[in-house]
Parts: C-alpha cells; structure tokens; sequence
C-alpha cells in the first residue's frame, strides 16, 4: 500500500470545512492581536509588549518547539533506525536545561536593557559591532533553512494528503499567505495565540492518532513480536559508536535550540521571571506526551509495513493514516484532526520563524545601518514590510528550489551552535574578548560547514567528501570544541590591580 | 562560579539517559525493550532534576549576570 492507495484525506468536504475553520480563526485572532495592540514600539510588535502570561507562553514555546518535522519527519526516522530514534525524547528534555542557563540573564538583562533580539544582548555588553552582526546572520542562516524546509514540508502534507486535489505550489502559497496576514496583524500577540490553538491541536491530534493507530494494529508488543521476526537490529540499543552519536546529539539539539533566535524571543516576551520559569518547567513533561507516542507510531508503522523505500519512509504517517482510513470510515474524523495538527505544528513554527527573522532584519541589520535618530514606528513598519519581502523569498526557493541544493542547506544547529560561547561568555563573562569570540566563531563554523562545503566541491571536481560525523561526533560539536579552544587561547588575561595581593591559603 | 556550575551540569547530567550499560536487546516489557525503558526512565530523572534546577539556579543565575555588569561598571579591568 501506498498514500495513493486510500481515500482523499483533506480534499474531502468534512476535512476541507474544518481546515478552512482553523484559518479562517487563524486570521480572526490575527485582527484580535491588531486591535490589543497598544503603539507601534518594536518590543509591542516583536514581543507583544513583554506581556505574554503563563499559558499562552508555555503554548507558544511548545508550538513552537515542536514543527510538523516532529510529527511526521520523526516517525519516519524512527522507522528507519528503530528504537535508538528514542533519544528524541531526552534531548527535548535536555534543552530545557540548557535553556536554564541562559533564559534567567536573557530575560532579566532584556527588560532592562529593551532587547529585541540575542545579538542585542551581545552588542550590550561587549559592544561589537562584527560580533553582533555575525551572531544575527547566523541566526538568518539558521532560520531561513529552516523556514524553507517547513513550507516544503507543509505543500508536501498537503498535496500527498488530499492525493493531488490540492497541489504543492498552492499549498504553500495560500497557507503563507494566511500566517503573513496575521503576524502582519498581530506580530507576537498573534503570533502566540494562534499558537496556543496549534498547541492544543498538537497535543490532542497526537493523543488521537496514537489511540486509534494502537487500537486497531495493537500495541508496542503486537510490533516488538512482529519486529523481532523481520528486523530485530531495530529493537537493539545502540552500538558504541551509537551511543557516541547519542551524546553528540544531546549537545547539538539542546545547545542548539537553547539559542534560535524565536525561543530567545519567548524568553524577553515573559510578563515576568516566574511566568518564565514556569512555563520552562512544564515543558519538561511535553516530550513524554508528545516525543515519545512520535516514536511509538514510527515503530508500529515499521512493523506493519515494513518494506518501504527512503522516499516513502518519510510519510509513514501518512501511510499509517491513509491505511486507517480504508480500514475504518469511523476513525476519519480523528485522521482529519490530526492532519489539522500538523498543518498547524508547521505553520506554528513557520510563524515564529517569519516573525524572529523580521526582527533580526529590523533590529540587528537595518537599525544599525540607520543610526540612532530613526523611530520605533519607522521600524516596526520596516519589520512588517521585511516579513512580507522575506515571505515571498521563501516561498520562492520552497517552490523553485531543486531539492538538492535545500538538502544541503538543512545544517542549522551545527551552525547555530557557534554562537554559544559568545552567548555565554556575554552573559556571565568576566572578561570576554570580542575579537577572540570573532575568531572562534568563525573557526567554528568552518569546520561545522566542512561536509556541506566539501560536498559542493565534489559535484564541481569530484573531489573527497568529509563526513558529517567524525567517529560519531557531529561535526558541528567538534566545531564548538574548536571554538571553545580558540577562544580560550586568544583570551587576553585579565591585567593585575595594582595593589592585589594573592590571599594567605588558610 | 553558578553559571560555570550550571553549564556543566546541563550539558553532563543528560548523558545518564544513554543506555551505556546495555550491548544487546536482552527482552522487553510490555514490548518495549529494557534499555529504551531505562533510557525513558533517565530521562524522568532528568526532566525532574531539571525541574528542581529551574527553581533552585534561575534567581542566582540572574543576579550573577547583573553582577557582572555592575563589577564592570566600577572596575573597568573587566570590561572588553
């Protein structure tokens, strides 16, 4: 069986009405955010006033977290490495903690300071101008990647859902065209309150699906059986090496994610510290709600069609949703809330990403260009019409783009990554040396861009391709250790005080 | 001293959920297999410990990066 084999999923009336619905609220809550808007300051467009409270800020830093990759590109994954995909779990646990270390500082400095964005906080206390400029276009390169394979991903859901009633280039024009609206409207106000609609429809279309997919294919011991006949390497923990990949992985996602400039600016958004830290708190339970039944769903999927090709992999949930509508017309209303879930995971995140790259635009490239005479409103209007240009960008490459050459643009955390020491050193530094953060820096991401720069070459001289991993260390995290190194050495010391005195060991 | 502390452990402590002790499947529970079940089990502690250091380093944290501007402000050998 494959996706073309069942029935239309969206394209049918029921599923077209509620989609239409969910957008149709989408930009009522745009015109909601507009009208609770108060002034045109960039921290009341980017930050919705550094007001969010608790529920709509634990929603959004979940919807936001968690895009359509989560829902289907990790079954997919899950299908094909089996149960060592279960590191997911952890390291969406495990960013939180290291979102621990910066958020408290990031926010505290940010309501004091009027940060818009993470380079702010860089540009405030070591007052670099190549270092903040070089942190904000990493954060482009991170984002715009990112941006781009979420609306691939989004005209992909849609036209293999309603089997091609719905082409791809449509797809993805309508729907940007809908969250453009809004976050025009809103900015982060919007922004975070479609999301806490796109949350709640995460969490219960992904209850939903896991319910339905365990009973009717049974549960995690009707596939471990199945699975032990036809693919037991997949039931079994993860080799040496694996585990290596394992703790590399850990590094790369929560240092990584710690740091995208949208999760930076749900950390300045707060209403205040403790709103922040508890939010952060219950999103530690998310990944066992979510993460988990993920890779769950791509291990029964394995089990019950376990003869798909690469390309097919990555719609196993289709597969399995299109599968459970042949089997039982009853269970359609579930597969259309779900399938509203991931349109909603995705452009939850799309949103998010629009917003952070219109402020890193605004805030860390235009403003310093225009001095210190130009207005807020001036700038907020410049924001609003840099989501529109950036919009239309990629939606360009998401249609035009040859695949290959997005594939190789999908290095985001190994680059996001770099800008770490930077972050922490600005934060909690005694004596940061803006030049030697510079260089690590950029060492760093020489090295994290050696694979994606070396496959380049070799389609031009057929030359040797470096590996992404390095005994199973991601390349990205060698590139952080060099850095860290880099930085390290090129640190000047701190000149003695005249007078210091070492003090008696007691 | 806190932000060097909590930087180590955010970045050591998620290594208990690697299932370093396990080499082989070895049976399973309710059809998931124990080293995933030790892994998720990890994972609790984990999301607790973090928990607890959400209320335990977040005020500290705070103050040590005010700190740090306000050291610099009154001796300049810490600036950049």
């Amino acid at each position: 069986m494959t996706p073309d084999d069942g029935p239309s999923l969206i394209a049918g009336p029921a599923g077209a009405a509620v989609v239409a619905v969910y957008l149709i609220v989408l930009v009522v809550i745009g015109l909601l955010g507009k009208r609770a808007t108060r002034g045109s300051s960039l921290s009341e467009f980017f930050l919705a006033g550094r007001g969010l409270g608790p529920v709509v800020l634990l929603l959004t830093l979940f919807a936001t977290q968690y895009s359509g990759n989560t829902l289907v590109g990790m079954a997919g994954q899950t299908y094909r490495v089996g149960y060592p995909f279960v590191v997911a779990v952890p390291f969406f646990v495990a960013l939180i903690g290291v979102a621990m270390v910066v958020a408290p500082a990031l926010h505290r400095l940010g309501q004091r300071g009027s940060y818009i964005t993470l380079a702010d906080a860089i540009q405030d206390r070591l007052q670099s101008r190549p270092l903040s400029t070089l942190v904000a276009v990493l954060g482009v390169w991170a984002l715009a990647n990112f941006l781009i394979t979420n609306l691939v991903a989004i005209g992909l859901l849609v036209e293999v859902s309603s089997q091609g009633a719905v082409g791809r280039a449509p797809a993805i024009v309508g729907l940007a065209l809908v969250m453009i609206v809004y976050e025009t409207l809103g900015g982060l106000r919007a922004v975070a309150w479609t999301d806490v609609v796109q949350g709640l429809l995460i969490v219960v279309g992904t209850l939903a699906i896991l319910t339905a997919v365990l009973s009717i294919y049974g549960g995690a011991g009707a596939a471990y059986e199945r699975l032990s006949e036809t693919a037991p390497s997949l039931l079994e923990p993860p080799s040496l090496e694996g585990k290596v990949t394992w703790v590399s992985t850990l590094l790369l996602v929560s240092i990584g994610a710690s740091l995208y400039p949208h999760a930076v600016q749900r950390y300045y958004a707060a209403r205040d510290a403790v709103t922040l830290r508890r939010s952060l708190s219950w999103m530690v339970l998310v990944p066992f709600l979510v993460t988990s039944f993920v890779v769950l769903i791509g291990i029964v999927g394995r089990a019950r069609f376990p003869e798909l090709t690469r390309a097919q992999t990555d719609q196993i949930t289709i597969l399995i949703l299109t599968d459970l509508a042949a089997q039982s017309p009853l269970i359609r209303p579930v597969i259309i809330l779900f399938l509203t879930a991931v349109i909603a995971a995705i452009m939850s995140t799309v949103d998010s990403l629009l917003l952070a790259l219109a402020a890193t635009f605004t805030q860390d490239l235009y403003r310093p260009m225009r001095g210190d005479g130009v207005s807020e409103s001036h700038l907020t209007r410049f924001g609003k019409i840099a989501s529109w240009i950036i919009m239309l960008v990629a939606v360009g490459f998401a249609l035009w783009l040859d695949e290959s050459v997005w594939r190789l643009l999908e290095i985001k955390l190994e680059v996001l990554i770099q800008t770490a020491p930077a972050v922490w050193l600005a934060l909690y530094g005694r004596r940061p040396d803006a030049t030697a953060l510079v260089v690590g820096l950029l060492v760093g991401v020489a090295i994290a861009l050696s694979p994606v720069a070396s496959q380049l070459l070799s389609t031009l001289t057929g030359g040797y391709v470096i590996s992404d991993k390095w005994h199973g260390v991601h390349v990205g995290v060698l590139g952080l250790v060099a850095n860290a190194a880099v930085v390290a050495i090129l640190t000047r010391p701190m000149p003695a005080k005249v007078g210091d005195r070492v003090a008696p060991r007691p | 001293m806190r932000a060097r502390t909590a930087i180590g452990l955010a970045l050591t402590l998620p290594t208990i959920t690697v299932p370093w002790f396990f080499t082989e499947l070895g049976g399973a529970f309710w059809g998931v297999p124990w080293w995933v079940l030790y892994s998720l089990a990890a994972t609790v502690a984990l999301a607790v410990a973090i928990a607890f250091g959400l209320t335990r380093f977040w005020e500290p944290l705070a103050d040590e990066a005010d700190a740090v501007r306000q050291t610099e402000a009154s001796d300049p050998r810490g600036a950049p």
